[in-house]
């Protein structure tokens, strides 16, 4: 297991320079100019070359290209990802505080769909051969077929609009209003919850029924275990390996996805600030964004590896 | 095979994706309105009354617009699943087959590309390229490389050992015609499966990328930038977002369907009937 620690978190140390740099070399060398761009071009008006000097004075695209990747390097190892440029704020400072707020509906809507995914998927497993297994099949086919921003338009017209239950978007902080925070969160938390819920209930429902056909189960169930215990004690436990992966896979997904459940329900976490960044130009928030939602994403793919080779230890040599 | 053509969840998708098909390609001819119809005498229009699903905030048909819109759909879908499968199947039968370093740079260069959030990916290199329609068939190609590689790579290394390929390598045949004549069309099963499932996916992400602004520019009737651009009016006139909504969920769960059957057929090894 040390080895294979080893030489997974020199993988993932490889794998963040690659992102770091690709992010870098994107913001540099695509066609069109940074500074032009900013300070953006009309028929009435047009940026004089002093203007845009100065804005690539500021953002340090008048020096040499490899003098920017060194100082853009020593600046990542010691936390500083430059200036808003309209704000002016710190980009770590801002990236923190709206991490926080986009983990406040991951977290909810992963658990929701990991725990609620397996039980489903057990549930249709052992209904097998009754009409209730392809029934949530054909609802676990259209769990994952209906875009995320679909299912949240959808939510706001009958719980917001119709019934009237809930505030159609917004955000308020937790410490300073929990009942009110809570229901701000009940449907961006659902519909981030969805997709990840259908796949992870799919991949359960595959792997128990391709378990229940082994010899083991036949054993236990010999032994006059109850299906309960067949189940959940026996059959869960091996089929756990694939159900772990696919939640793996969940999880980086659910950064996707909560970039347009955010722009949906108008919720203030990094999704959004990526958004609000594009439209305004402000490349060095763009830039941090993109470069902390890859890094966290490489982040999980190595904690999902290494769970992973912690239960199936057969993977820890490869 | 004859299974599962006779599913009925088949048959209804399949005939679906012939009618999306048709309208991809003969849609200006059979939408009841010219796209560009801005009407404001006729905005927001209830179904009904000329106006089979009603009008949007310009006065356009939605139907129309609907209609109009499986073109552009389709277009990037199938353009950024073909680029994605062409290249991503040839990286992986040469790595698969020649093995070695190739194999070792080839395959570490796939990996690679899955170490970015696929979306947030697509998002940061369309904000730099600008939201245009080349430029969204390509990103979105690009992303889907990996998967198809992969599953090209993996069957290539079992394709390799099979003795045809060994005879075919004794009597002196070259890589390339064996790679070509032996080894490929045992990735076409697969692939087609892959195929079918990647363009509902593709779909999903162009839809993502249109309604956040992203995608080609108005006035092109893209399914996501209306329902972004509608979404305001959407508290007393539903059906602006309700049928774009309706049409992209079902092109895409279509394409699932397909995609579930052919793996259930094609796919001994994940059958589980």
């Amino acid at each position: 297991m040390g080895a294979f620690l080893v030489r997974r978190l020199l993988i993932t140390l490889v794998l963040i320079w690659f992102v770091t740099t690709v992010v870098f070399m994107f913001v540099r060398l695509l066609p069109g100019d940074p500074a032009s761009a900013i300070l953006g071009t009309s028929e009435s008006f047009q940026p004089t070359e002093a203007q845009l000097n100065t804005v690539r004075q500021r953002l340090g695209l008048d020096r040499p290209l490899h003098e920017q990747y060194v100082s853009y390097l020593t600046g990542l190892v010691r936390g500083d990802l430059g200036e808003s440029l309209t704000s002016g704020r710190p980009v770590g400072l801002d990236l923190r505080l709206r991490l926080g707020r986009t983990l406040q509906l991951m977290v909810p809507a992963l658990l929701l769909s990991s725990l609620l995914g397996i039980a489903i998927g057990v549930l249709a497993a052992r209904a097998r051969g009754r009409l209730l297994d392809p029934v949530l099949s054909v609802i676990g086919l259209v769990g994952f077929s209906v875009p995320v921003f679909v299912v949240g338009n959808v939510m706001v017209l009958i719980m917001a609009i119709e019934l009237e239950w809930l505030p159609s978007s917004g955000y308020t902080d937790f410490t300073q209003d929990p009942m009110r925070s809570l229901r701000y969160m009940v449907m961006p938390t659902i519909a981030l919850a969805l997709a990840p819920l259908a796949v992870t209930m799919r991949m359960t429902r595959t792997t128990v029924v391709e378990e229940l056909g082994l010899d083991y189960v036949r054993t236990a169930r010999a032994k006059g275990l109850r299906e309960r215990i067949v189940v959940n004690r026996h059959v869960l436990k091996n089929a756990m390996l694939p159900i772990l992966a696919v939640i793996g896979l969940q999880v980086g997904a659910a950064f996707s996805g909560s970039v347009i459940v955010e722009y949906v329900f108008n919720w203030p976490g990094i999704g959004r600030l990526l958004l609000q960044a594009i439209d305004s130009r402000d490349y060095p928030v763009i830039q941090g964004t993109v470069l902390l939602l890859s890094t966290l994403f490489v982040l999980v793919n190595l904690v999902t590896d290494i769970s992973y080779a912690y239960v199936n230890p057969r993977l820890r040599r490869s | 095979m004859r299974r599962v053509v006779s599913d009925p969840r088949f048959i209804v998708s399949g005939l679906f994706l012939l009618v999306l098909f048709f309208l991809a390609v003969f849609g200006p001819m059979v939408a009841p309105y010219p796209d560009d119809r801005v009407n404001a005498e006729q905005q927001l229009k209830p179904p009904g009354g000329g106006y089979l699903l009603g009008t949007d905030e310009f006065g356009r048909d939605i139907l129309t617009r609907i209609i109009l819109g499986a073109r552009l759909t389709m277009l990037v879908s199938f353009g950024s699943v073909a680029i994605a499968a062409i290249s991503g199947t040839a990286i992986g039968l040469v790595a698969g087959y020649f093995g070695g370093r190739v194999e070792n740079l080839l395959m570490r260069a796939v990996d690679a590309m899955l170490s970015f959030p696929p979306f947030v990916l697509a998002i940061f290199v369309l904000t730099f390229m600008g939201p245009k329609l080349e430029n969204l068939i390509l990103t979105i190609g690009i992303l889907f490389i990996p998967r198809y590689a992969r599953v090209a790579h993996v069957v290539t290394l079992a394709a390799k050992e099979k003795d045809y390929v060994e005879a075919a390598r004794s009597i002196g045949a070259r890589a390339w015609r064996i790679i070509g004549l032996a080894i490929l069309p045992n990735v076409f099963a697969p692939l087609i499966v892959q195929i079918s499932l990647g363009v509902g996916s593709a779909i999903l992400i162009e839809s993502g990328l249109s309604f956040l602004g992203l995608g080609p520019p108005p006035p092109a009737a893209s399914w996501g930038r209306s329902i972004q651009q509608s979404a305001r009016f959407m508290q007393l006139n539903p059906h602006v977002v309700i049928w774009p909504s309706l049409a992209i969920s079902a092109a895409v769960l279509a394409f699932n369907i397909i995609g579930d059957s052919l793996r259930d057929s094609l796919d001994p090894r994940l059958r589980i009937m």
